[in-house]
Formats: structure tokens, C-alpha cells, sequence
């Protein structure tokens, strides 16, 4: 029997032990770093095939259900931490032989990433839901400013004031709900959530929003993303942009949806909040990425419009919605993971960040640029992409529910995006007569963005698969009682409609 | 003109919160309900984990995954600072202090090693505990490093053995942790399972918890005595 | 007993002014901590229970103030210092590359 404690307390232990690793047996460190994080992939997938029927509960230290601290995984969790491990690993084999400096920090410090983002993920607990998140916000303020240089102490440090502001707000939020309840369970909130005056429900959404949001890049709070994303190493930027951002998305919609039942949340109007917070957020993403020069830039306002994608998903407000939403979350970061992996070995080629400089770069690094094309007409969404898949959801659940702005501005997104993707692309592929000096780079670097993409692009063509394990989530959102069932323990969950 | 709106803004947000705070705190309904679970520890908190302080029973038993994860926020920001800070050699302080100074430190550091230990060691019964513990520890060699400058301490050697004694205490953080998987239980498993808990009130008592003590307190020490170093050498 | 939360609400926004207004690092980082100092009164005051002792049981107590906001305070604390460090060293590094500690002088990234 492999316990859920164990995906935490393996990066956990690799981070803490990789000093010892490092003094003692330096030959051996790839090895170790690569085979664990193989190893939390595969607990990850064991995990995830167990929670998909029947959600589990892990009580530390064997206390009885809300003395302790309690890890609750219900399918969504066990998604993301499927996703998160996947996408650590591959930029763990890719830091490899990208990341040269200053080694030994670089994979301590990313180990425990990888365990803030799990237990973030894994958590049944507030106030641990709250420790994770500054485990997580710290290594990444951390990491950005990995170059040591001026530029990047600049932007890690604005990261740090909005992030810190935004922890004492959640860490507010939760003193006010501890306060009114009693509990911090995150499943037995459900039940004495009953508890919490409304106005105060209307004060602890409105902490929790800005908390949150100001960590995903809700526009107008997104100012420090573009920053932090494209002067920390690409390597890290491809695990900021594609999974950290989703983590935070993540923790906001869990306790949401716990704290409130869906009808408080419409009475409340949050899901107009979420629906045009969702266009604004995507249309200034696209219409700022079209304006940039700086390719690493030009990604990272991207991720910004691609969670607009995704929040209209959860302003939906139905399961519909939330599938396409979750859908999207899989997609963009798999693909944006990519994509940054790809702009970094195409910067280390060049030597220059500007989109102009890479001009005819296709000819001497044509893998890497085919990589990078087809991901990029993939997070455009062109069919038959994956990306193609999630908006087709997310615009048909708009229609349905009747919205019809933000149905239209994710054609328009789209189509601003397809605009700007193929400029950089017609870029790539431009003869050019002057060579750009040659650099020779490890043929090792594109291993991983390949692999990512060939793992993932035939799931296309079955999209029934990964929507079999989507499909389970909205039941433990929309109906929080099934999440608190899970401290029973019980067989049957209440379907959507009964 | 920008600092009249956020004024505005501001008190906005403190008037709702004081609206929110006199209704949440006078109403009697709620306070029932917050009483419960303290309520359980307060009662059955010396029972289930030996420890006769409460604080340390809720932060290392009860909620003592929430301690790894503040360990392990120590432990980040450690490497987050021997990564980031230079690593060439600055001179601090060549202030020469008057003799009574040097002597009364020599002769001030054993207690405060003493009173370290002893706060580390009492944890589970008395006001303290690791991490005011480990506080002290380092406290100790920042004193030795103002007054007796860099001309005592072997820098990097001794910082590297800071790092390893830190590494080591958040080992064996986990390790004990595992101990309670390895008895048939769940992790960070204490007073629950078969492990003896001795006397409550005892030195002997309440199962893991001084051990995992006795760890946090020479990370938070080691700790917080590399952030003391490079830092300063920052200057 | 109002007195007290008045005063955790006037510190809080205090620090969230500072924050916001002021265009010196060291002060930006000083009203962060005024934030998160009213945050641990604000939970310190949760568990005050008029006449209750401290949460250490060595004989039979009637009234003992509540444990569990001490032990969150303690966690908030620790967070609350380490990114303090954090803070400083990177206030350390802005100032030596750049010889100013004024954020509106240190603008090389913009929007």
C-alpha cells in the first residue's frame, strides 16, 4: 500500500539530502535527481488511478478527522499532481544540462518547489493550504532571480512585495474563517462554513480573490508576471508559467467552492466577476503580447491571456464549464512548458533575446523550431491541436449558459494570437543570408520539449481519454457535500443533478 | 494626488473590516463554535501527546506537518541566501572593542548555550521549545562574530559545517516523522500509536516531540546563523 | 475588548499605506511587517480569554486561553521573518547595482 505522504515526502527528503548527495557521491547526482523525479511520476499515476473512483483521505499522525492535519485528494488533485510531476520531471532532465551554474542550489530549491506545489495540491487543511502557498510563492520569488543580475533582483523583488501583500491577505482570510468556524479542514468547512455571516463571506471573497489573483496574473494585478517570467531561466520559466500560476488558480477554486455553496456564489454575482475578469485578463494579455519584442516576454503575457481562457471556464459556473477549464489548465501547461523550453534553447543558440535577432534560426536548429511551431499553432488552438479541444468546450459551455461577450473574445483572443504566433513563425523560417554565429549547444537540451510534446500531442486524437478523468472533477466542486463525504469514507458520490 | 485615493481606499477597507470584526466577535453563537476543538485539545491535549504545553503539543503533534513546512521555509531561505549572496570575502567589523567587552562575552556564551538547551529540551514543558531555542543558538555566534570580527572563525569551513549540521537537522525532521510509518502507523505519528509517552511532566515524556525539538532547534540555529553571515558580509 | 481589534484594523491599514505610498525599499518593507505584526496581534487576541492562563497544563486550571491561534501565530511569524531576509538581501543587491534605494529610480523593466 503506497500512501499519498509519500509524493511529498520524496521530494522533500531528494531536496534536504541532495547536500549529502552532492559532498559524498558528486558522480552520482544525476542520477539521483532524474530517478526521483521518475519516481514521483509514477507514485503521482498510481495515485491518480486510485483517487479517479474512490477519493482518499491520509490522516498525519493518525488523528481523528480534524484534530490533525488531513491530505484529501479527489480526482481533480490527483490531476494536478499527475500534471505537476510530469512536467517537473521533464524540466528536471532538461535543467540537466541547461542549468550549469550553481547546481546543488538550483535542485534543492527545486525539489522543494516541487513539494510546495504538491502539498498545495494534496492538501485537506487551510492553514497548511497556507504554508505550501509560501513555500511555493517563496522558492519563486527565489528563482527568479537565479541569474544574479540586475534585472532580475529588480523583478524578483516586485514579485515579492505584490506576493507578500497578497500572503497576508489569504493569511487574513483564513484567521477570519478559523475565527467564525472553529475549523480548518478543509472538508469539514463545508458543513460549518453555514456558520459564516454573509457579509463576512462577501469580505473573505473579495481577501481571496485579490490574494490569489494577484499570484495568477488576474489583470489588473498581473503587472509583476511578464517581469519575473522572462528574466528567471527558461527551465524555470517553463515551470512558473505552465504549473505554479495553475497551483494558485487551483487552491482559489478549491476554497471557493468550499467555503461557498454555487448558489451564494451567484447571488454574490462572482461568477460576473470570473466571466469578465476572464475577458479583460485575456484580451489585454493578447493585445499586450502583440506588442512585444522579447520572445521570453511575449510568452509570458500569453500565459496571462491563456488563464482569461480559463477563468471564463469557471464563471460558467456548471460542469461544462469546469471541464473545459480544467481541460485548458492540462493543455496550457504542457504546452507553454514547451514552448519556453524551445524559446530558451533558441536564446542560448542566438545569444539574444529579441524576436528580430532570431530571424532564419529554423535553418540551424530545425527540430527546436518545428517543436516550437507546432506548439505555438497548438496554444492558438487550430484544429486538430489539443488546445482546439478545451476552447471548443469552453466557448460551447459559454453559449449554452448564455454568455455571449465572452464566447466572441475567445474567437478574437484566438485570432489575435494566431496573428502574432505566425509573425514569430514566418520570422523562423526566413532565409536569411548571414549565419548566425554558431554557438553549438547539447543535443540533450531538446530531449525533454520533445518528449513533452510526443507524449502529449497524439492525446488529440483521443480526446475521450483525458476527458474520463476531467469529468470527475466538477462533481467534487459544484457539490461540496461529496468532498466532505469523502471523511466518511463513503462509496456513492451525489451526481451533478440529483 | 495617487496617495489621497489610496487613503481613501484604505480607509474604505478599514471600516468594513471593523463593521465585519464587532459583528463577528460579539456574537455569541460563533464563539460556541470556536470553543470546540480547543476546547478537545485543552482537555484531552495532555492524554494524547505527554506534552503539558499545549502550544508545543498543537505545533508538534497535532499540526506537526505545519512545523515541517516552517522548517522547511527556513531551510529555502538559507539556500535561497547562499545562492544569491556574493561570495567574496568582506571585512565587517575591525572594530576593536574595550576588554571588558571580549571577556564578558567569553564568559556570557556558555549560558546562553545552556539556557539554548535547556529551552530546547523543556519544550514539551515550558514555555520554548526549537525554534526559540534555536534562536538562541544563533545568537551566540552572532555575538562571537561582532565582537571578535572574522578574525576568529575559519569563514567557509565553518559555514559549511553549518550547512551540513542544518541539512541534518531537517532530516531528521523527516526521519522521525517516517518513524511512524514504520510502526504500522501514519507519518509524524506520536501519541496515537504504540510508542511509549511516559509521565506526562517528565523530561522523559511525550514520545517524538523533544526529538523533533531537538531538530528544528539546531536548524532554526544553524539556520539562522548562515543568514547572519551572509547577510553581513553583504555589506 | 474593541479597543484591540480598532487597533489591529488602524495597524493593518497603516502598513497597506505605507506599502502602497511610499517609494523607499526599506520602508516598503517595513510597512509589510506592520501588516504581518497586526495579523499575529489580531490572532494573539483571538484566544484571550478574560482571566485565562497560559496553555501550559501542569495542575488543574479553570480558564486556559485558547492554543491553537498561539501555534498559528508562531507559523505566521516564521514566515513572516524569512521573507524579511529575503527582502533585505534583495534590497541589499537593488542598492548596490543601482546606489539608490528609491523604486521610482529603479524602473529598468517596465509594464
Amino acid at each position: 500500500m503506497i500512501d499519498i505522504i509519500w509524493l511529498i515526502i520524496v521530494p522533500l527528503l531528494a531536496g534536504f539530502s541532495l547536500f549529502f548527495i552532492d559532498l559524498y557521491l558528486p558522480k552520482l547526482k544525476g542520477i539521483f535527481i532524474l530517478s526521483n523525479g521518475l519516481l514521483i511520476f509514477l507514485l503521482s499515476i498510481s495515485l491518480l488511478i486510485k483517487v479517479i473512483d474512490h477519493p482518499l483521505i491520509y490522516n498525519l499522525g493518525n488523528w481523528k478527522q480534524g484534530l490533525g492535519i488531513s491530505l484529501i485528494v479527489d480526482p481533480l488533485g490527483g490531476l494536478l499532481a499527475v500534471l505537476i510531476t510530469f512536467i517537473s520531471f521533464i524540466i528536471l532532465s532538461y535543467s540537466l544540462s541547461y542549468i550549469q551554474i550553481n547546481q546543488l542550489k538550483y535542485y534543492t530549491l527545486l525539489f522543494l518547489l516541487i513539494t510546495g506545489m504538491l502539498g498545495m495540491v494534496l492538501t485537506g487543511d487551510l492553514f497548511n493550504l497556507y504554508v505550501f502557498f509560501e513555500i511555493t510563492s517563496i522558492i519563486s520569488y527565489v528563482l527568479v532571480a537565479f541569474n544574479k543580475k540586475d534585472i532580475a533582483f529588480e523583478a524578483s523583488f516586485k514579485y515579492m512585495i505584490i506576493g507578500s501583500i497578497s500572503g497576508i491577505l489569504i493569511l487574513l482570510a483564513i484567521i477570519l474563517i478559523y475565527q467564525s468556524t472553529g475549523t480548518l479542514n478543509l472538508a469539514q468547512l463545508v458543513i460549518t462554513a453555514k456558520n459564516i455571516p454573509l457579509k463576512l463571506k462577501q469580505v473573505i471573497a473579495v481577501l481571496l480573490l485579490i490574494g490569489f489573483g494577484s499570484k495568477f496574473a488576474l489583470v489588473p494585478l498581473h503587472t509583476w508576471l511578464p517581469d519575473a517570467h522572462s528574466t528567471a531561466p527558461s527551465s524555470i520559466s517553463a515551470l512558473l508559467s505552465g504549473v505554479v500560476i495553475k497551483v494558485f488558480l487551483y487552491a482559489l477554486l478549491r476554497v471557493l467552492f468550499v467555503i461557498f455553496r454555487v448558489e451564494e456564489l451567484l447571488a454574490l454575482k462572482l461568477n460576473l466577476v470570473f466571466l469578465y475578469g476572464g475577458v479583460i485578463t485575456l484580451l489585454t494579455g493578447h493585445l499586450l503580447a502583440y506588442r512585444q519584442n522579447n520572445l521570453k516576454r511575449l510568452l509570458a503575457y500569453s500565459s496571462i491571456a491563456q488563464i482569461g481562457y480559463i477563468l471564463i471556464g469557471i464563471g460558467v459556473f456548471n460542469a461544462a464549464g469546469l471541464e473545459g477549464a480544467i481541460y485548458h489548465i492540462i493543455n496550457h501547461a504542457v504546452v507553454k512548458g514547451v514552448l519556453f523550453m524551445t524559446a530558451g534553447i533558441l536564446i542560448l543558440k542566438a545569444k539574444k533575446k529579441d524576436i528580430a535577432d532570431l530571424k532564419g534560426i529554423a535553418y540551424q536548429l530545425p527540430l527546436s523550431s518545428f517543436i516550437f511551431t507546432i506548439s505555438a499553432l497548438n496554444i492558438v488552438g487550430l484544429p486538430p491541436f489539443n488546445s482546439f479541444i478545451s476552447k471548443w468546450i469552453l466557448t460551447t459551455a459559454a453559449l449554452k449558459a448564455g454568455f455571449i461577450i465572452p464566447a466572441i473574445s475567445i474567437l478574437i483572443g484566438s485570432l489575435i494570437s494566431l496573428s502574432y504566433y505566425l509573425k514569430i513563425i514566418i520570422l523562423f523560417y526566413t532565409k536569411v543570408t548571414e549565419k548566425i554565429n554558431i554557438i553549438s549547444i547539447p543535443y540533450q537540451l531538446q530531449l525533454g520539449p520533445l518528449l513533452l510534446s510526443l507524449s502529449y500531442l497524439p492525446l488529440a486524437f483521443f480526446p475521450d481519454f483525458l476527458l474520463l478523468f476531467i469529468k470527475k472533477a466538477p462533481l467534487f466542486l459544484l457539490k461540496p457535500i461529496n468532498y466532505h463525504n469523502i471523511l466518511l469514507g463513503g462509496e456513492k458520490w451525489l451526481g451533478l443533478f440529483g | 494626488m495617487r496617495k489621497i485615493y489610496i487613503l481613501i481606499l484604505i480607509l474604505g477597507l478599514g471600516i468594513l473590516l471593523f463593521i465585519n470584526f464587532s459583528d463577528l466577535f460579539e456574537d455569541s453563537n460563533l464563539a460556541n463554535n470556536k470553543y470546540q476543538l480547543s476546547q478537545h485539545y485543552i482537555e484531552n491535549g495532555v492524554k494524547d501527546t505527554g506534552a503539558i504545553n499545549l502550544v508545543t503539543a498543537i505545533l508538534f503533534d497535532y499540526r506537526g506537518f505545519d512545523t515541517l513546512g516552517e522548517a522547511t521555509v527556513i531551510f529555502i531561505v538559507v539556500s535561497a541566501i547562499s545562492l544569491l549572496a556574493t561570495k567574496e570575502r568582506v571585512f565587517v567589523s575591525d572594530t576593536n572593542f574595550s576588554q571588558i567587552v571580549y571577556q564578558n562575552i567569553s564568559f556570557i556564551i556558555p549560558f546562553l548555550y545552556i539556557l539554548a538547551f535547556y529551552l530546547i529540551a523543556y519544550g514539551h514543558l515550558s514555555p520554548g521549545g526549537g525554534f526559540a531555542g534555536g534562536v538562541v543558538i544563533a545568537t551566540t555566534f552572532i555575538l562571537l562574530k561582532i565582537t571578535f570580527g572574522i578574525r576568529y572563525v575559519k569563514e567557509e569551513e565553518a559555514l559549511g559545517k553549518k550547512s551540513l549540521l542544518e541539512s541534518l537537522g531537517a532530516i531528521s525532521f523527516v526521519l522521525t516523522g517516517l518513524l511512524g510509518i514504520l510502526l504500522g502507523y501514519n507519518f509524524l505519528a506520536n501519541g496515537q500509536t504504540s510508542l511509549y509517552l511516559g509521565i506526562a511532566g517528565q523530561l522523559v515524556s511525550a514520545g517524538i516531540i523533544p526529538i523533533l525539538n531537538l531538530a528544528t532547534g539546531i536548524k532554526v540555529g544553524s539556520g539562522l546563523a548562515i543568514i547572519f553571515h551572509r547577510l553581513v558580509r553583504e555589506e | 475588548m474593541e479597543s484591540i481589534y480598532l487597533v489591529v484594523i488602524i495597524l493593518f491599514c497603516l502598513g497597506l499605506y505605507t506599502t502602497l505610498t511610499n517609494t523607499n525599499l526599506i520602508k516598503i518593507i517595513i510597512g509589510i511587517n506592520i501588516m504581518d505584526s497586526s495579523l499575529v496581534l489580531l490572532l494573539v487576541v483571538l484566544g484571550y480569554k478574560p482571566e485565562g492562563t497560559a496553555p501550559i497544563i501542569d495542575q488543574q486550571y479553570s480558564i486556559i486561553v485558547d492554543p491553537i491561534p498561539q501555534a498559528l501565530a508562531l507559523t505566521a511569524i516564521v514566515i513572516g521573518a524569512s521573507i524579511t531576509a529575503l527582502m533585505l538581501l534583495l534590497t541589499i543587491k537593488l542598492h548596490r547595482n543601482y546606489n539608490t534605494l528609491d523604486i521610482s529610480e529603479i524602473r529598468r523593466l517596465k509594464g
